[in-house]
């Protein structure tokens, strides 16, 4: 029975202790809309359908509930309008003093009342490099995508654009209620010199994002790169930790072969954003595009998971499966995403239990905070207890682990592969890797994807014959076997 | 213990899904370890080598021809006083309740469907026929079809969603 601080019937209805039975029945048709088998184009919402139907079952029953009320810790206070669910691979641990793995699935459904289906209003920036190599098609595209977004702003949205090479120029103010013409003028006057040094853009975009900073807006700061900083990386990823502290998100789009993902994905994660990745030109319309929508629909935002890890146990990794795939900031705290108007966030944890004695009190996996900021509220800041823990038992009954998990789990091993075939050739370790990208060619061909299969056994060719391989190569397979992981997006 | 993959030797903690080295599934669709388990820890259960066995199954001593065996709880159903049974669980507004409630052995979040499945009593045959239940029927681990006669044997493992039943026939 579920009975956690942030693991029990009231979370997963996004219901608060003291809810009347209206507000139940509400709730649970809010969730059955979502997550029905018969609704839900998703057919891993069926699992998630069976939890909050078990809740509801006994929350709508007055007995049920009294009696459920009573085994619950004095102090729950789930976040209202946020509904909780936890799925884990093993019900029950079997006790062993040896270590071993559990898999957590934590997935968090928007409940807006009906003034929250509007959309949060938007405080952004666009950092735009323009260093050298941007000149030509690059820009272009980028300058006809800014106009693009500009143009499907409202009313009361902030809008700024910097520009930067190795010098940043705010060439459009924060503002609002915006003259089209005039910022659309401003945008085709951009023009290209010098090289890339992302610190000056930073700098000057999170100062613009500054003046409007505020907990009722997503305050977002989307930088556009096609090349490699030098020497800055240290400074940004300083100021990435500050954004973070003060709510503001970060998300990248990376042009070409020459920018270091591996740099900006690092900064975007720290404050819960991600990178894209836009091989042509012709990507970036469609990537921006993608990434601005993701804004609109942001239903909480500065979703955090200020953890601490239980004594026997660590957590090794941690992936957002949606709305937005990514590898996730595993230090504490977690900077999850965004929460979207409709679909759940929905983050896969891999812990380590070192060693789990059979005990009458269940084994705690993490436990902490979960905050996260609802800006289209007048007051946007919630914060609620949360704890992961599962019970230990001397061998328990084999069960299959769910399967919403075990398909999540086998599109992203996918992903990473690639992700430690990487890691082992910056080690150095040219063998090893050289071992998993034939693992991967394999995996991906059994996946249905021999074009991918095929570009990783072009990098086998170029690592057996010596050489490094193509960082096109090897950002098209992260990005693409990132994209797997939530097959309907794309 | 460890989960040794079946594809390229790594020994996976206990509980891994996936190889960490190469990507293969660890678990089968039962979810029991289909790579061999390798006990080091002398704590665990240290002689089963592959797939868990099949429980062994109590020795019916009702007068029931069948009856079920709730593996989870080891509880005991027998079937008694008609030749057919629907399987289910029983949920508010329900018009149409199936003979068997497995509602008090946690259904619902096992997958049990309202009306899952039948069993039937024909001559010496005990026949299974899922209902078209949401999440399936399994016989010995093999997918049904629904709305198609299946025999049950006695020690057949019948699971319904993710509940197991074991069906014990009196054997005279």
């Amino acid at each position: 029975m579920a009975t956690g601080y942030l693991d029990n019937f009231y979370a997963r209805l996004g219901l608060r202790k003291k809810a009347t039975a209206e507000e139940i029945r509400i709730a649970y048709h809010a969730a059955a809309r979502h997550l029905h088998p018969d609704v839900s184009p998703d057919p891993d919402a069926t699992e998630l359908f069976l939890q909050v139907q078990e809740a509801y079952e006994t929350l709508s029953n007055p007995q049920k509930r009294l009696a459920y009320d009573q085994l619950l810790p004095d102090d729950i206070d789930p976040p209202a309008d946020v509904m909780v669910n936890a799925i884990y691979s093993r019900s029950v641990l079997p006790s062993m003093n040896s270590p071993q793995l559990v898999y957590v699935l934590l997935d968090l459904l928007s409940r807006p009342t009906a003034e929250d289906r509007q959309k949060p209003a938007l405080n952004v920036c666009l950092v735009l490099d323009t260093s050298t190599s941007m000149a030509g098609p690059r820009l272009d595209m980028v300058k006809a995508a800014a106009t693009m977004l500009i143009r499907s702003l409202k009313q009361e949205d902030y809008l700024a654009v910097v520009t930067f090479h190795d010098k940043a120029e705010a060439i459009i103010p924060a503002e609002r209620g915006i003259d089209l013409g005039r910022i659309e003028a401003r945008i085709s006057q951009i023009a290209t010199g010098g090289g890339t040094e992302i610190l000056h853009g930073l700098k000057a975009g999170l100062n613009e994002i500054s003046r409007n900073l505020g907990p009722s807006y997503v305050n977002h700061l989307l930088l556009v790169t096609d090349g490699k900083t030098y020497g800055d990386e240290a400074a940004c990823l300083e100021l990435a930790d500050m954004a973070a502290g003060r709510g503001i998100t970060i998300s990248g789009l990376g042009i070409g072969s020459d920018w270091n993902d591996e740099f900006v994905d690092q900064m975007c994660r720290k404050t819960g954003g991600t990178s894209a990745y836009a091989s042509h030109p012709e990507d970036i319309k469609k990537l921006l595009e993608k990434q601005f929508q993701n804004l609109t629909r942001t239903y909480a935002n500065n979703v955090l998971l200020d953890y601490k890890p239980g004594s026997q146990a660590e957590l090794r990794y941690a992936f957002r499966l949606s709305p937005d795939p990514a590898a996730l900031d595993i230090t504490a705290p977690v900077a999850l995403g965004n929460i979207p108007l409709g679909p759940s966030l929905s983050v896969l944890m891999e812990f380590l239990v070192r060693e789990a004695p059979e005990n009458s009190r269940p084994l705690t996996l993490a436990e902490g905070d979960l905050k996260l900021k609802i800006p289209t509220r007048k007051i946007p800041d919630t914060t609620a207890r949360f704890d992961l823990t599962r019970m230990v038992a001397h061998d328990p009954e084999p069960e299959p682990p769910p399967q919403v998990l075990v398909k999540a789990m086998s599109r992203l091993s996918l992903y990473r592969m690639q992700e430690k075939a990487h890691q082992d050739l910056q080690a150095g370790n040219h063998e090893k890797a050289t071992q998993r990208l034939g693992q991967l060619a394999h995996q991906l061909l059994s996946a249905g994807r021999p074009d991918l299969a095929h570009t990783v056994r072009l990098q086998l060719k170029e690592l057996g014959k010596g050489e490094s391989i193509s960082e096109d190569g090897k950002k098209q397979i992260k990005y693409a076997t990132r994209s797997l992981v939530m097959p309907e997006v794309d | 213990m460890t989960v040794q993959c079946p594809n390229c030797t790594h020994e996976n903690f206990d509980g891994a899904l996936f190889c960490a080295e190469c990507g293969t599934k660890l678990v089968n669709e039962d979810g029991l370890s289909t790579a061999a388990i390798r006990a080091t820890d002398s704590g665990a259960n240290g002689d089963s080598a592959g797939p868990a066995p099949a429980p062994a199954a109590p020795v019916q001593t009702s007068e029931a021809r069948v009856s079920l065996h709730v593996v989870r709880t080891g509880q005991i159903l027998p079937l008694v006083g008609r030749d057919e049974f629907t399987i289910g669980r029983v949920s508010e507004g329900q018009s149409i309740l199936p003979d068997i409630d497995l509602t008090p052995f946690d259904a619902y979040s096992q997958g049990v469907s309202r009306l899952h499945a039948t069993l039937r009593v024909s001559g010496e045959r005990i026949i299974l026929v899922d209902l078209g239940s949401s999440n399936g029927t399994r016989l010995n681990n093999q997918k049904v079809q629904s709305h198609r006669e299946y025999d049950l044997h006695h020690g057949d493992i019948v699971s319904l969603g993710r509940f197991k039943l074991q069906a014990l026939l009196r054997q005279d």
